[in-house]
């Protein structure tokens, strides 16, 4: 693959080129060419922006302004838009805007807490290959959540600038050892990369860290759960491989149990091996029968990707018919007799289902 | 009309004012059996929920959009504090009368969806705070209808048309009635219809004073006439007091509950198109030449479409794409689209491998640009990643409908 690497950015080699062999110059950087009237209106359009920050302006003023903003630059040039995005990213001012870090439809924010939070957000667009590499510079360097959460977000776009699970874990990994982040939004926002990813690994790296009971465990919870209710085999064998995961919170891994497909063969065996553990206490084993098979969940505007809507009727219908079978050998099996009161709701609801489903 | 006397005239005439009665407050009633299939009282129903301890809950709910949908509020089923999910509630239709109906005569549902994002999650606190009203909403699924016949429509504009003095009314099943301290039974009530404009405090959540229910209404919802005097729910009671209603106002947002909870009930309409080709709330637009792409060039090549039917304030209802590229090897190809706001979508990254030419028919990309602006230029965004297969955009077609005028299925 032809990279389009722009060795500007944080070095003093000189131009890079494009595939075409086109000289990527910045004007900040080479004296002998002058900034072109377009990045002299963005810098000025950028200036003004960043002065109403400065002197507290209305912040629905300033969202109307970044708004109109992101409209009229990805109306230009996309690629001297970029390139004039990541010069200002370089010069690193900064302001806070007064707006709180807001997702809309389809992960596009409609609010920016900071102007480079901003500039992180209309680069990933306009130039996807220069977002990335200036996304590794920022989540390596910056203190802010928001950029964090920002600079995530090309490395998690479908295509070419898909980064690899390994390396997203190692990002996933230092968001959550990060103390000082656990109450921002751009921290909460976050979690929703181990949605879209739904790889064991950064699963696990969420499942330990919330096994800890971090400040932001309800933020945890929800993003647990949108994981395991699309990738259920994800979190069903993680819980399966560590008795002592969870062991504390009851409830947490009761229902994340509860999201198991039965159907599937090696979930099957691992909700079983839950029910017969003798580490797992009773009440919480009553807990997943009340809720098994748990065909709820969160849903809203996420940052990295579409809308969660994990369920599937046919899915659902058939592991309903899976559950209800499972269920009858459950109440033949003397291992499980203290059960029976817990099995014999399930199966009332089960057979209403499955009835319903007429499938 | 139903309005609180001006300031001016108590001033001015004090004593007289006080020998007179005080603003009556619309208090629910017991609608009359006979009603109960009529439009709009058939929608609502009596919403069931069991906590964990097996305590049973109830409220109200409404089968809106699709006959295997209801709304209720969020507080009945879910604790925000503690993020704990409960069995899936139980709709029990149809029914007015003092006795409990019993959880053998109500329909379960399969599972429910709520709607939050992580932000609120951080920022607000308890379940009694303004923002957690604001998103009180549930929507609960289920693998048969819980109403016979079509669902109730949605007013997606609820929460703008509540602030106006349109008719509106609350239906719903209160065990005690606020205002007057009655026993609700489990009567089907309803406010007199009523001009009271509901005012905002926070976002979408609406309150209005001298409208009352009472503890039980939870989930119930809250209807509008529209110009044809057809009823719509256009938001859902979340909150109340002796002589306040709090609302939860419906917005596009619960389109993307209901987008949630399609492939869960099976339902194919979602996908498909449901508009005229041609028609006012409908913009076309078309490349009028084919576009060469450079090759091998990893920037973004526009291809600008204008779109100036709509009003400013309009927004996406629906929009599909037709695209054809001819290339030898479509997997070099990504192409991506980007509203006038600046929504942006990947419809097409390097799939394909070796394959050539990449046709695109009639794709919807609605889920993308939802709420989106529509007014302005859209953009198609194309890069050719890899060198030696020139490729040329040969077809391109935009469709966009405006979400004002979109057909609401309530079918």
């Amino acid at each position: 693959m032809i990279s389009g690497g722009l060795l500007w950015w944080g070095l003093a080699a000189g131009p890079g080129r494009d595939a075409s062999g086109e000289a990527v110059v910045s004007p900040g950087e080479n004296p002998a060419l002058q900034p072109s009237s377009r990045h002299r209106t963005i810098t000025s359009d950028w200036n003004s922006v960043l002065a109403n920050c400065d002197e507290s302006a209305d912040p629905e003023l300033i969202r109307r302004q970044l708004a109109d903003l992101k409209g009229e630059w990805l109306q230009e040039d996309l690629h001297e838009v970029a390139q004039s995005i990541g010069q200002l990213l370089k010069n690193g001012q900064d302001a806070k805007t007064g707006l709180r870090f807001e997702v809309g439809p389809g992960g596009n924010l409609r609010g920016w807490p900071t102007m480079r939070v901003f500039l992180l957000d209309v680069l990933a667009i306009a130039d996807p290959d220069l977002a990335v590499e200036i996304a590794r510079e920022v989540l390596a360097s910056t203190s802010s959540a928001e950029e964090y959460a920002m600079a995530l977000k090309p490395l998690l776009m479908e295509g070419p600038w898909r980064a690899s699970d390994e390396e997203l874990q190692a990002h996933f990994t230092k968001l959550l050892s990060t103390p000082e982040w656990q109450t921002r939004e751009g921290f909460v926002e976050a979690l929703d990369l181990a949605r879209v990813v739904s790889s064991p690994g950064t699963a696990e790296i969420l499942a330990r860290w919330m096994d800890a009971s971090p400040p932001a465990l309800v933020a945890g919870e929800m993003a647990i759960h949108e994981t395991a209710a699309k990738s259920p085999g994800v979190l069903v064998d993680i819980l399966a491989k560590d008795s002592s995961l969870f062991a504390d919170q009851p409830e947490l891994r009761a229902g994340l149990m509860a999201r198991a497909t039965i159907s599937d063969e090696s979930q099957a065996g691992s909700v079983e091996g839950y029910l017969k553990d003798p580490s797992v206490p009773l009440a919480e084993k009553q807990q997943f029968l009340d809720l098994y098979p748990l065909r709820s969940a969160t849903t809203g505007y996420r940052l990295y990707g579409k809308s969660p809507k994990p369920f599937d009727r046919g899915q659902v219908a058939a592991d309903d018919r899976a559950a209800l079978a499972a269920v009858n050998r459950w109440k033949a099996d003397p291992a499980m007799a203290e059960l029976l009161p817990s099995m014999n709701s399930l199966e009332d609801r089960l057979s209403a289902w499955t009835k319903q489903s007429g499938d | 009309m139903k309005f609180a006397t001006p300031p001016f005239v108590l001033l001015g005439l004090s004593l007289y004012a006080l020998a007179q009665d005080p603003p009556k407050t619309n208090s629910s009633q017991k609608v009359d059996s006979g009603l109960l299939t009529a439009e709009p009282y058939r929608y609502t129903g009596i919403v069931f929920s069991e906590d964990r301890s097996g305590d049973l809950f109830r409220g109200s709910g409404v089968v809106a959009s699709d006959p295997k949908l209801f709304f209720t509020a969020s507080h009945l089923l879910f604790d925000d504090e503690k993020m704990v999910w409960t069995l899936p509630p139980e709709w029990v239709g149809g029914y007015s009368a003092d006795g409990d109906p019993g959880l053998g005569t109500a329909t379960k549902s399969r599972g429910y969806f709520r709607w939050t994002g992580y932000s609120n999650v951080v920022t607000e606190h308890g379940t009694d705070s303004q923002g957690a009203f604001a998103r009180d909403i549930s929507l609960a699924w289920g693998l048969e209808d819980f109403i016979t016949g079509a669902a109730a429509p949605i007013d997606f504009k609820g929460s703008a048309n509540l602030k106006k003095p349109k008719l509106s009314m609350i239906t719903g099943y209160p065990a005690l009635l606020d205002y007057t301290g009655e026993d609700g039974g489990f009567f089907l009530h309803s406010t007199e219809p009523d001009f009271t404009p509901f005012r905002p405090t926070l976002t979408n959540y609406l309150y209005a004073t001298h409208i009352s229910t009472g503890p039980g209404n939870s989930g119930g919802p809250v209807w509008s006439q529209d110009d044809s005097a057809q009823w719509r729910v256009s938001g859902l009671l979340v909150s109340g007091r002796p002589s306040e209603a709090g609302v939860y106002g419906m917005t596009s947002t619960v389109k993307s509950l209901l987008r949630a909870a399609a492939p869960a009930i099976g339902d194919p309409r979602k996908s498909v198109k449901a508009v005229p080709t041609i028609s006012t709330n409908t913009c076309r637009m078309v490349m009028n030449k084919p576009k060469k792409i450079p090759d091998g060039v990893h920037r973004w090549t526009r291809i600008p479409l204008k779109c100036l039917r709509f009003e400013e304030e309009s927004t996406v209802g629906a929009a599909y794409i037709d695209l054809t590229i001819t290339t030898g090897h479509r997997g070099d190809l990504i192409v991506a689209v980007l509203g006038p706001d600046g929504t942006f979508a990947i419809i097409h990254d390097g799939q394909g491998a070796g394959e050539d030419d990449l046709v695109i028919d009639d794709l919807d990309i609605s889920e993308a640009f939802e709420d989106a602006s529509p007014v302005g230029n859209w953009q198609v965004l194309v890069q050719d990643r890899l060198t030696e297969d020139p490729c040329v955009v040969t077809r391109l077609e935009l469709e966009i409908v405006s979400a004002d005028k979109e057909v609401n299925s309530g079918e």
